[in-house]
């Protein structure tokens, strides 16, 4: 399987928007940013304009410590993206604080992957202006 | 559920048409689409002119295909192009109908998603409502969240890939017996399944639909008017439809769609007033494999957890106690979003079945998983 590190499988970089640049500026500084609601205090990632539990538009980008679960995860054997280098493992965890994050768990053994298994933010820099959170698995 | 089970027995299917399935790059959706209108047209014995609804999905242009088969229509809808729309479209004709929106409604699917290499991820994905956010890290593709589903149904419940593997060497056989289906003459025994290989690794290329052109027509009416078709009307007797978004973050909720399925399942028997041991086969949309498990504990065939075991033993097979995709469903007979399950209740129901027919079907079950959960009761 090809490795996280290697160019990051060759996939397009992410689309950075105004609404979801606190989270790529956060990764540059190594911090793991989700959005939590002024309203409630849910917190919720992919940026979204309102909070489901309390409909409030209001909410502001706030760090968490990247601590979590593993959800589930995947090994993609079909090139989708045009030159991506597969097959390639992405997976999804799910951060203490509720949100699901797509992600990639970095320097895992296949017999350590496991639904459940307790994860924590890491950092890889892709290029000088990119920096990707991936997670890894906590023993 | 008064006002539902008033709906129940009302509206009848009275026309089924399907063109070719395959890849056929001189004809776009709209030609696919018209050869299916008029199959069905035959088939129900229904004149052009008394067609004064109309609804169709996928195929890009509602007025293009109006026009090409000069309709006069009271009554149109152009939904977009969501895998869960079949259900709902056949729940909201039988409203119209009873609303009197229209006298007769003429619902048609038509796709050529074959020709055109259709890829259901990556960059031509883009759009979609779930895969954009997570794409920097290379999650893509509707077949990834269903990989990752699985991955998760079979930590918690033990499932063995061989029993993943039943389902697609079943609707494999069921298209051995199933001339219109695209794998009619190909067989495949586990062996195959085994060496096929991974799309998005737990599911092989077999767990995931075709991808293919074609077309399905159905043509609906109120009961008074059904008496006059060609082919014994076959009535839509109880449906429900129902999601549960609360829990949903991208992925479906952490239940695999159970409660959704649940809810939608209860009122699709009560107004119908059938229940589990009554209904003598069911569709069940697959576009990947693990959808008949979470769609049979969602409907309460078998607990949570249950299915794997369930299907063993040739249950869901043709002469088993519960036939599942009997023409093959969309992993071996044709792709085509849920429509061509509908079709297959019909003439299930109808005797028309040849090898895969069910013996003595009376009862039929269409369902899908989300979003959003629909599942519909035929009855003759
Ligand atoms: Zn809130």
């Amino acid at each position: 399987m090809n490795d996280v590190n290697a160019s990051h499988y060759n996939l397009p970089p992410p689309q950075i928007t105004d609404q979801n640049r606190p989270f790529w500026d956060g990764a540059k500084q190594n911090r793991l940013m989700v959005l939590r609601c002024e309203g409630c205090g849910r917190h919720r990632f992919p940026p979204v304009p309102c909070c489901k539990r309390c409909l409030s538009t209001h909410a502001s980008w706030t760090e968490v410590p990247g601590r979590g679960t593993l959800w589930s995860w995947a090994v993609i054997h079909r090139p989708y993206f045009p030159g991506a280098l597969v097959p390639y493992q992405v997976a999804i965890v799910e951060l203490d604080e509720g949100p699901l994050l797509g992600t990639n768990i970095i320097n895992a053994r296949d017999e350590n992957m496991r639904v459940g298994a307790p994860v924590r933010v890491a950092f890889k820099q892709i290029e000088n202006d990119l920096t990707l959170p991936v997670f890894e698995l906590v023993d | 559920m008064d006002r539902l089970k008033s709906l129940s027995r009302k509206v009848a299917v009275v026309g089924v048409g399907t063109s070719a399935y395959g890849k056929f790059p001189d004809k776009d959706a709209t030609a696919l689409g018209v050869d299916a209108f008029l199959a069905a047209l035959d088939d129900s014995g229904v004149s052009r002119d008394q067609i004064d609804g109309l609804v169709v999905h996928r195929a890009p242009h509602i007025q293009r295909m109006s026009e090409m088969l000069g309709l006069r229509t009271r009554y149109m809808s152009h939904p977009a192009g969501w895998g869960a729309q079949s259900g709902v479209e056949v729940i909201q004709a039988v409203a119209a109908l009873e609303a009197g929106l229209a006298n007769c409604i003429a619902l048609i699917y038509a796709d050529d998603g074959g020709s055109r290499n259709h890829v259901y991820g990556g960059p031509s994905f883009r759009k979609g409502p779930m895969q954009d956010p997570f794409e920097p890290w290379g999650y893509t593709a509707a077949v990834t969240r269903l990989a990752m589903l699985y991955r998760r149904y079979s930590h918690f419940y033990g499932t063995k890939p061989e029993q993943l593997a039943e389902i697609a060497l079943t609707f494999r056989h069921h298209a051995n017996l199933n001339p219109a289906a695209i794998m009619h003459s190909k067989t495949m025994t586990l062996d195959d399944y085994w060496a096929a290989p991974w799309i998005v690794e737990p599911l092989r290329r077999n767990d995931c639909c075709l991808v293919n052109d074609g077309a399905v027509c159905l043509i609906l009416t109120r009961k008074d008017r059904a008496a006059d078709a060609k082919k014994k009307p076959v009535y839509i007797a109880g449906f429900g439809e129902f999601e549960d978004f609360e829990e949903h973050d991208l992925l479906w909720g952490p239940d695999f769609g159970f409660s959704g399925t649940q809810r939608a399942a209860k009122q699709a028997y009560e107004m119908a007033d059938v229940s589990h041991g009554d209904i003598d086969l069911l569709c069940a949309y697959d576009h990947f494999a693990p959808t008949i498990f979470f769609q049979l504990e969602g409907l309460g065939f078998c607990k949570q957890g249950e299915a794997p075991d369930f299907i063993a033993g040739g249950r869901i097979r043709v002469g088993g106690d519960l036939p599942i995709n009997p023409h093959g469903g969309h992993l071996s007979e044709s792709y085509l979003l849920g429509w061509t399950h509908h079709a297959e209740c019909i003439r299930q129901l109808r005797g028309e079945c040849g090898a895969r027919q069910v013996k003595d079907a009376e009862i039929a079950q269409y369902s899908n998983p989300g979003v959003p959960m629909s599942t519909i009761i035929y009855s003759v």
